[in-house]
């Protein structure tokens, strides 16, 4: 029993108590006095009347009334309770008895008293005398009657409340314990937050005040850890973010259901608030976390494929159709490649479908190392695959993927002890020219896969003709230079730089020249910007660099005059980590001299390189190399490296010397530059000078070195031995 | 009737005033009272005796009933009592001594309009516990009952022990007429409808009442009856004395046992049973 139990106990049986003795004493003493009110009125009454009779006997007989014994004796007996001891004596005025009835009346007895008159005088009285016994048992019989039914209200105000209130506390506990057992057995996790606001009506704490242990279970912790810590912090910011929603409980009184996402748990609850008490929000947290995992793998598995696990087909075009929206707002291009496997059947009806899959897994590999995070590379089914790549730009970059995937293949694939080489036909559609939406892309990527297929496999296609002529062309163009390297297709001219005093030549730019077998010599626009994407760039500046070295100490030792040789350097040269240690390898292989040498860089190489890498290149010139800014004016248009790096040479570019005899502006250009070369101490060079004018209008502007047709075409190494030997 | 009665007294008691005032002394005053039947067996009496006594002057209030008249008589404010009943014990202890003088039929009457002229005990008995409430033509029958200690009461219970009994039970049954003396009670009687009751025959006939006097059980209240036994009841007409009544009241007495007085009294309705000189020897 409980001490509120205990109080209503004792507090009913006061008020039992109280209300029995009340009862029994209230009830008895009511009766009583009412009742001797009664008798008493009734005595007056009856006093009253008696001495009227008497009175009016007085009146008649004034000398012998009081011997009319028989009347008197009447009058005495007309009594309203005959069966009641009752006295009535007729004094006279000297207290005598004139008459008197013969009851006798016991101790306890009440009266009344009437005087008689004659003529206004009082002559006799009456007084009456009649028991209280009748009255007090009475009195005591309903006293008993008060006690018993006090008895029974004492009985029933003890009992009957205690009994209701035990039962309703009874009842309580049975529902707080079911209600404790559901709230324990509770699946949801439970937990009551108590909300208080600040005087601005800002929130001030929105705090735990209970959990169930569902609750406790899912957020891994115990219960005094979260009871009375803040709920915003305990549940995580995705709990934060419904804030204002919660707080808005209050005031709609609806639920509200969300769902909470605990990243660093990997949990997902559906959360449901609301509240039942102002100021109380309960929270109740079904653990989705399963269902979300399995949403996930079901996504997955919808969305994936079995074998491979790369994106299934279904998933690709959802993603393709992204991709194509997003490229027709941005306007950007991309591509679809689809590739297949050149003659999977056959491996698979051969090594067995096991083989099969597991060389579809390994491609499946091979190709996802290929490509970007951002890009989509999908099993469309059998041995066909398809990727998705974004802003391609150039169709070049295309053709660059497709080889890139192609030669991926190259190296066998080794499934259990089987050795297999595996080529693939690809076919590229380019959004927008090849379809505008996904199925149309994939559908001319099929086409030009299929085109593939039947030129021979093992090469890529595009769905456009025009691109992919452009494509095949430069496709061969690039393995002839893989080739050319090796075969020594590629060869050097040097254009002689002429002093512009002396026309004297005190330098020579290197000039890489490739003599296709077939096609003859190639213009370098036309494969020097193929090798730079390539990649091809890096061996061949190296076999530039190399040769002009070893043409350098060849003509040093043949005892030529010892002009400078500059050797264009290409932004993907000096992103070699090791671009300077090429150069001095190759000035220490071949012995030549590092002052004869000399590195022309373009304005784009000096602003798109990290300083760390420009400086190892400016570096050489503690071994006497010097550096040349190639084509000064067209890329850059900040002068302030000029400042700070140690240029020993200007190549005012060709295009502004072109109409220098007639272009004032290109004059005024040309004249800018000389004149601040000449003051910041940097020799100058003018490029492209093919007519006496613009020779002597350079020569006019004191500028130092010469170099174009005026005086020399870029000529062979035998023709510039002949010209400097002359020149000796 | 009362007021009649009370006007009727108090002439009388002037009357008598005024001739003592003219023509007696104060000494020859005799205050006189008692039952009420033998107060009207007096009046005839009384007045024969003024005639020839001029200087008498008889004092008769209102009738105090036997008890009364004895009480006062002791009491000396009556100089003498004539009952209807024997001395109590403590009354001739006191000093009251009685002198029987006769006795008159105590008759059954009722009122004027009921139509009947003989009764019997058992209709009487039927009648006063109420078994009987109607007379024949349909008339309720109205009790005029007397004091259970009245000597009427007891003459009546004497008649037979069922009619004790039934008077017993009369004065249990609420809302009955009771009649506290002899005059309250044939006047009750005459002027209640199917009234019915009981009084002395002497009153009836000196007073003249228009009451119907019922023979019981066929015998006819009358003298006669009475002398010689027929008629079962009579009520008792005795005078008390004590050592101190006067001389007047003696002589009054002497009168009254006279052979005029007995004839006075026998013409009144009374028996007479006493000898002219039995007045001599009171009880």
């Amino acid at each position: 029993m409980n001490q509120a139990e205990i109080s209503i106990q004792r507090f009913s049986i006061a008020v039992a108590w109280g209300l029995s003795i009340l009862i029994t004493v209230m009830v008895p003493a009511i009766y009583f006095f009412i009742s001797y009110q009664h008798l008493r009125s009734e005595l007056v009454v009856q006093s009253v009347l008696s001495a009227n009779d008497v009175t009016n006997l007085v009146r008649s007989n004034p000398t012998l009334w009081r011997y009319e014994d028989l009347r008197i004796s009447e009058m005495l007996e007309q009594r309203s309770r005959r069966t009641v001891a009752e006295s009535i004596v007729i004094y006279n005025t000297n207290r005598e008895v004139i008459a008197s009835n013969t009851a006798v009346v016991p101790p306890v007895h009440i009266g009344q008293k009437q005087d008689i008159y004659d003529a206004g005088v009082v002559v006799a009285s009456i007084e009456i005398y009649r028991t209280l016994d009748p009255l007090l048992f009475s009195t005591l019989l309903v006293t008993l009657c008060s006690a018993a039914i006090a008895a029974v209200i004492f009985f029933t105000l003890r009992t009957l409340p205690r009994r209701s209130i035990k039962k309703a506390y009874q009842a309580l506990c049975e529902k707080r314990k079911k209600y404790r057992s559901l709230h324990e057995s509770m699946k949801e996790g439970m937990a009551e937050h108590r909300v208080t606001f600040a005087n601005n009506g800002e929130l001030e704490s929105f705090t735990i005040i209970e959990t169930n242990s569902s609750c406790t279970d899912m957020f891994g912790c115990h219960r005094q850890d979260l009871v009375g810590s803040d709920s915003l912090t305990q549940f995580g910011a995705s709990f934060r973010e419904y804030l204002s929603e919660l707080l808005r409980v209050f005031e709609h009184g609806n639920s509200i259901t969300f769902e909470l996402a605990l990243p660093e748990r990997g949990a997902y609850y559906t959360t449901t608030a609301y509240s039942q008490s102002p100021g109380i929000i309960t929270t109740l947290f079904e653990d989705i976390t399963e269902r979300k995992k399995s949403e996930q793998q079901i996504k997955k598995m919808a969305y994936s494929d079995q074998l491979t696990t790369l994106p299934n087909r279904a998933l690709l075009l959802d993603r393709l159709n992204q991709a194509v929206a997003n490229a027709t707002q941005n306007c950007s291009t991309l591509a679809v490649f689809l590739l297949d496997l050149d003659r999977f059947k056959i491996f698979n009806d051969t090594m067995g479908r096991a083989t099969g899959d597991q060389l579809l897994i390994e491609v499946g590999r091979r190709l996802q190392r290929q490509i970007r995070c951002s890009d989509t590379l999908a099993r469309m089914g059998g041995d066909e695959f398809c990727f998705v790549a974004i802003n391609t730009g150039k169709e070049l970059n295309a053709t660059y993927v497709a080889q890139k995937f192609m030669d991926s293949m190259l190296p066998p694939f080794w499934i259990g002890s089987n050795e297999l080489h595996v080529t693939s036909s690809i076919g590229i559609a380019v959004f927008p020219d090849d379809g505008s939406d996904a199925e149309t892309l994939i559908k001319s990527a099929e086409l030009a896969m299929y085109s593939a297929k039947e030129a021979g496999r093992n090469r890529y296609n595009f769905y456009s003709p025009e691109m992919n002529l452009k494509a095949h062309t430069r496709m061969k163009l690039e393995n002839g230079m893989r080739n050319a390297l090796e075969h020594g297709e590629f060869f050097l001219e040097f254009q002689p730089i002429m002093d512009a005093g002396t026309r004297t030549i005190t330098a020579a730019e290197a000039l890489v020249r490739w003599n296709h077998p077939s096609r003859g010599r190639i213009p370098p626009n036309e494969f020097i910007p193929l090798a730079e994407e390539t990649g091809l760039i890096l061996p061949l500046g190296e076999w530039i660099l190399r040769t002009v070295c070893r043409s350098m100490k060849t003509w040093n030792d043949a005892g030529l005059p010892q002009i400078r040789l500059s050797v264009n350097v290409s932004s993907r040269q000096i992103e070699q980590q090791n671009f300077a240690e090429i150069v001095r390898k190759a000035l220490h292989a071949t012995g030549a001299n590092a002052a004869q040498l000399e590195i022309e860089l373009t304005e784009s190489c000096l602003v798109n390189h990290a300083s760390t890498n420009l400086a190892e290149v400016f570096d050489l010139r503690s071994l006497g190399i010097s550096i040349a800014i190639d084509d000064f004016g067209t890329g850059y248009s900040s002068l302030g490296y000029i400042k700070t790096l140690p240029i020993d040479h200007i190549k005012i570019d060709r295009s502004f010397v072109t109409d220098i005899s007639s272009n004032i502006q290109d004059q005024a250009i040309v004249e800018a530059i000389i004149t601040m070369s000449q003051k910041l101490g940097i020799q100058n060079i003018a490029e492209g000078v093919e007519t006496l004018e613009q020779l002597e209008f350079l020569q006019s502007l004191r500028c130092d070195e010469i170099q174009g047709y005026y005086f020399h075409r870029p000529l062979s190494a035998e023709a510039l031995v002949t010209l400097l030997r002359a020149q000796v | 009737m009362l007021r009649f009665l009370q006007l009727l007294f108090t002439t009388l008691f002037l009357s008598v005033v005024l001739v003592y005032t003219g023509t007696c002394h104060a000494a020859d005053t005799v205050r006189i009272n008692g039952s009420g039947n033998a107060l009207d067996m007096m009046q005839p009496l009384i007045n024969a005796y003024i005639k020839t006594n001029h200087n008498a002057h008889i004092v008769m209030a209102k009738p105090l009933g036997s008890s009364g008249a004895i009480k006062a008589l002791l009491a000396d404010a009556l100089d003498m009592a004539i009952v209807s009943r024997d001395l109590k014990t403590e009354e001739a202890a006191q000093g009251a001594m009685l002198m029987r003088y006769g006795k008159t039929p105590f008759v059954i009457v009722t009122e004027k309009s009921v139509h009947r002229s003989g009764i019997s005990t058992k209709e009487l008995e039927d009648i006063y516990t109420g078994k009987t409430g109607t007379w024949q033509e349909g008339k309720k029958i109205r009790v005029v009952l007397r004091p259970l200690a009245d000597i009427d009461t007891l003459i009546m219970r004497g008649l037979s022990p069922g009619m004790n009994s039934a008077i017993t039970a009369s004065h249990t049954r609420p809302g009955m007429v009771l009649a506290i003396t002899d005059l309250d009670s044939y006047a009750t009687i005459k002027k209640t409808p199917g009234g019915i009751g009981a009084t002395g025959m002497n009153s009836i006939i000196s007073e003249k009442l228009p009451l119907t006097m019922l023979s019981l059980n066929g015998i006819k209240p009358s003298l006669k009856n009475l002398a010689s036994g027929a008629y079962p009841l009579a009520k008792e007409i005795s005078f008390v004395t004590t050592a101190k009544t006067t001389p007047a009241t003696w002589k009054l007495i002497d009168f009254i046992f006279s052979a005029k007085g007995r004839a006075i009294a026998g013409k009144a309705g009374v028996l007479v049973t006493a000898g002219v000189t039995e007045r001599s020897k009171p009880h």
